[in-house]
């Protein structure tokens, strides 16, 4: 097998060109349409302001990159362009400091064109004066020429700018119309969405979208290709592959760098054992999530570490109550966590629920509590939900055997006594994780017929009584247990007491059944 | 020529505006002007255009004044703009850097360096800059385009006192009546007069730009709105089966706003859709819908608080009525409308919102002096918005 040292994780732009274009998925036309835009800027009057927001591992550092090597790539532009690249991780605390970065940046490209010996005079001037030599020297040295600026996290660039000197870059765009802008930032920010900031309005923005299911399997694949794996490759597109990634794929949210990472840990023999493979990624990702962390306030990090433990979506009165502190509070603190893109909020009836959108965010608390048994048995759940070869017979049978365990078809004894029954079998044939996912599928048969609100109750109860010993149907009881409630309730608002895994697997099974979870149905009288 | 909605845009590539450009540059040989409009309609287009290309004997500078936060800025800008422009002829702005040198400053390549802390008399080096040009009969008369002159006066206002941006705009009106023959086009996407209302309530008396030609810049005109659409269908190669008939579709959706034109085309050529009277019309329907609100709409009614702060809840009822009217309405039908919702009966003050919402573009009154949406594009986004019938 070779060696994948090449595929640069963290940092994508390091990845050489030729190999980043191979395992280029879902970006294409967005790059194409880019490099036009770009290339128009150069070329003519006419300036483009692209802006490409999407979450953290999102790929946009990687996608900047792909932008810029075309064109790069394109002889005739190549000679042309002067560019300055501002990478994510600079501090850029005024706009003075952003012209000298940005002429730094041009210069260590074409240090003929852009001598630093030019920057001279701004050393020796003061505040102000040393602000305009610096744009005077650049638009000099840019002789009408066009300049692209490459400014990763320009959330964070306008920031350390403040107003004034968001105000004096807009300016410096406006009059001189010699630059065309290529940025990206995590979320949109008060910089660009208040209206009343200098550049609302001004970009293009292009929201990025995470890979679906399927853009998970192509990218996985064309990695397998890239390091000679050749059996991954193969398997991915076998029934055993495709089940695999769309147990992967609730758990990533399609979010690349974790994709990637995950690459790393992947052969055709290991996709059996996929929950040692999503703890290398979260062992791998561990410190991007410290760092993730370290950015939020001490009242931020409480209130995420609450998220996460919660697991299920949370109110601002739950999270208040559970922190000791004002439902004031936490509802500005969760409020500026979603405007930031953090966390998302959902409404049910009138209140809204937290989570954390980041899969980071989700699994490495969880994954980092050695309290707990981690990630491992939703991974293992998931795993066998989407199984539909090995173990769909089986399956079938324990659906019909749950079926078959009604309330109404014995007394309480005699139920407790059969389904203890059934699940020490399941034991003892070490197929528990099947009788888990047979007791959920059990789920379709009541979606025509729904039990009533004491039917439901009993029914539960009872499973609870006898299974709840059994770490794997832990999470099979608790899908049951909340797709039985909000049938015999008929309102799927109850799906929100569920983690967004898990409530996905729910939601796809009650689709599939024709009724519509996302649609709130009044609750029965 | 691909479509750039927000950006900036070639002057080539500024489609319709020559007409209201010559007119403008006519205009300017005897007095100045203030241009209006709506925000995205193309003032700044106007303004480069204009920039770019001067009639002979004219020489144009362009300046963003939002960066300015003191009277001293700005009058250093002028003075480097003047010096910049007497160079070329071979001058010197001799009276302005007088000042500067008493007050122990030097002036190098146009930028001004004052002894640290130390600033000079900002009306004195506005005063002599624009003196120093009106020196030089020879050179190309200068005209400044200001654009965002609000803000800029805005920002003066709370950095310096409602006084001394009192002080600015009425300086400017002096110079401007001045031997200089000074001329400036003022622009900016909040009107001055929601500034002006504000040094009013402190007491302002003035009226600082009645000697102003005021200019409103429209729509683009209906074939020329057409024209952008084609230009932008063929640049964005968007598949068309007739491009006649979708770039006809394209200018009216976008209520021949180029701003709209430009988003439309982009909005499908992201999507790899086809440019036909269909996609179009659900193209506008789904950035209407956007959350994140791509066309700048919610800004309507966000600042409907703001600007009409007294009357904010009247001002939304006579948008709700007038956005589902089948015909233009006279005030007196107005009023009873918003009688019969709210504890309002002044016709005097419903006359006067009705006068401040049409200078902010909302309305507009046809030949019989009643009143409709000025925008329909905009009436069908507040019928979406405040969830009114369709």
């Amino acid at each position: 097998m070779k060696e994948p040292a090449l595929l640069f994780r963290t940092t994508p732009p390091r990845t050489p060109r030729t190999i980043r274009e191979r395992f280029e998925v879902q970006r294409s036309d967005l790059i194409l349409d880019a490099e036009e835009r770009i290339r128009e800027s150069i070329l003519t009057g006419n300036k483009h302001h692209l802006l490409f927001v999407g979450g953290a591992g999102l790929g946009k550092s990687h996608l900047l990159r792909s932008i810029v090597d075309r064109i790069e790539a394109a002889a005739p532009l190549r000679e042309k362009l002067p560019i300055a690249w501002i990478p994510e991780h600079q501090t850029i605390p005024s706009y003075l400091d952003l012209l000298h970065r940005i002429y730094l940046s041009a210069g260590l490209r074409s240090p003929d064109r852009f001598p630093i010996s030019d920057l001279t005079p701004a050393y020796e001037a003061p505040g102000d004066s040393a602000t305009a030599r610096i744009e005077a020297t650049l638009l000099e040295r840019l002789d009408g020429e066009t300049m692209l600026l490459v400014l990763e996290n320009l959330d964070r660039t306008f920031a350390g700018l403040q107003d004034d000197g968001q105000k004096r870059l807009r300016a410096l765009l406006q009059e001189s119309a010699r630059f065309s802008i290529l940025a990206s930032s995590r979320t949109l920010f008060e910089g660009i969405s208040d209206r009343t900031a200098p550049f609302f309005g001004f970009f293009q923005i292009e929201h990025l979208s995470p890979l679906t299911e399927e853009e998970t399997r192509t990218l996985l694949k064309r990695i397998a290709n890239l390091k000679g794996d050749r059996d991954l490759s193969d398997t991915l597109t076998t029934p055993r592959g495709i089940s695999r990634v769309k147990a992967i794929h609730p758990l990533l949210r399609g979010n690349h760098r974790l994709v990637v990472t995950l690459s790393n840990h992947l052969d055709s023999n290991r996709l059996d054992e996929l929950a040692t493979a999503i703890e290398g990624t979260l062992d791998d990702s561990t410190p991007e999530y410290l760092a993730l962390l370290a950015r939020f306030s001490p009242q931020q990090r409480r209130i995420m570490d609450e998220l996460s433990r919660c697991g299920h979506p949370t109110s601002v009165k739950e999270i208040a109550q559970k922190l000791f502190i004002t439902n004031q509070t936490a509802s500005g603190q969760l409020k500026d966590l979603r405007d930031r893109g953090i966390v998302t909020s959902t409404s049910r009836g009138r209140e809204s629920l937290y989570e954390p959108t980041d899969s980071l965010l989700r699994l490495c608390p969880a994954f980092l509590d050695l309290g707990t048994s981690g990630v491992r048995p939703l991974v293992r759940f998931l795993r066998s939900w989407y199984e539909e070869v090995e173990n769909g017979e089986l399956c079938e049978d324990y659906v019909a055997a749950c079926l078959v365990l009604a309330p109404e078809t014995a007394d309480r004894d005699s139920l407790d006594e059969r389904i203890s029954k059934l699940t020490r079998k399941a034991s003892r044939t070490k197929t528990l994780e099947s009788l888990g996912k047979g007791l959920v599928l059990s789920l379709r048969s009541h979606t025509q017929m729904p039990p009533t609100r004491e039917s439901a109750d009993a029914w539960i109860a009872t499973w609870k009584r006898q299974a709840h010993s059994f770490a794997e149907l832990k999470i099979p009881l608790r899908l049951f247990a909340t797709g039985l409630q909000s049938l015999a309730e008929q309102d799927f608002r109850i799906l929100y007491d569920l983690a967004s895994e898990e409530r996905a697997v729910l939601r796809e099974l009650l689709e599939g059944q024709g009724l519509t979870p996302d649609q709130p149905r009044p609750r029965r009288p | 020529m691909k479509s750039n909605p927000g950006g900036q845009i070639d002057v080539g590539d500024i489609i319709g505006r020559d007409v209201l450009i010559e007119s403008l540059w006519s205009i300017l040989a005897e007095q100045s002007v203030i241009i209006t409009a709506e925000r995205r309609i193309g003032k700044t287009c106007v303004i480069r255009k204009m920039q770019a290309q001067p009639p002979p004997g004219w020489t144009a500078v362009l300046r963003d004044l939002e960066r300015f936060h003191t009277a001293f800025e700005f009058a250093s800008s002028v003075f480097e703009d003047v010096t910049a422009h007497l160079r070329q002829w071979k001058k010197a702005a001799k009276h302005a850097q007088r000042l500067l040198e008493s007050a122990g400053g030097v002036e190098i390549a146009g930028i001004i360096k004052l002894p640290d802390g130390k600033t000079t008399d900002w009306k004195e080096l506005l005063s002599k800059s624009v003196e120093d040009l009106s020196r030089e009969p020879k050179a190309d008369r200068l005209v400044f385009f200001w654009d965002e002159m609000p803000y800029m006066l805005d920002n003066i206002r709370r950095r310096e006192g409602d006084q001394t941006a009192m002080e600015v705009v009425d300086l400017l009106r002096s110079l401007r009546h001045g031997p200089a023959g000074f001329r400036m086009v003022l622009t900016g996407s909040i009107g001055l007069h929601h500034v002006l209302k504000h040094l009013r309530d402190a007491d302002y008396g003035n009226q600082p730009l009645n000697d102003m030609y005021s200019v409103e810049v429209t729509p683009l005109a209906p074939e020329d709105a057409v024209e952008l659409a084609r230009r932008l269908i063929r640049g964005e190669g968007l598949a068309s089966t007739d491009l006649e008939q979708g770039a006809r579709a394209m200018a009216g959706a976008g209520d021949r706003f180029p701003f709209y034109v430009h988003h439309i085309a982009r909005h499908l050529k992201m999507r790899g859709l086809p440019a036909n009277p269909t996609t179009i019309e659900q193209c506008v329907r789904d950035q209407m819908l956007d959350p994140h609100d791509p066309w700048e709409l919610r800004h309507y009614r966000e600042r409907i608080q703001l600007y009409y702060p007294q009357d904010d809840r009247v001002a939304l009822a006579l948008l709700d009525l007038l956005s589902t009217a089948s015909d233009s309405l006279g005030v007196d039908d107005i009023l009873r409308a918003i009688k019969s919702q709210l504890a309002f009966g002044d016709r005097d003050r419903l006359v006067d919102l009705l006068r401040r919402m049409e200078r902010d573009h909302y309305i507009c009154r046809d030949s019989g002096g009643r009143y409709r949406f000025r925008f329909p594009l905009l009436q069908n986004y507040w019928k979406l918005e405040r969830g009114l019938g369709q």
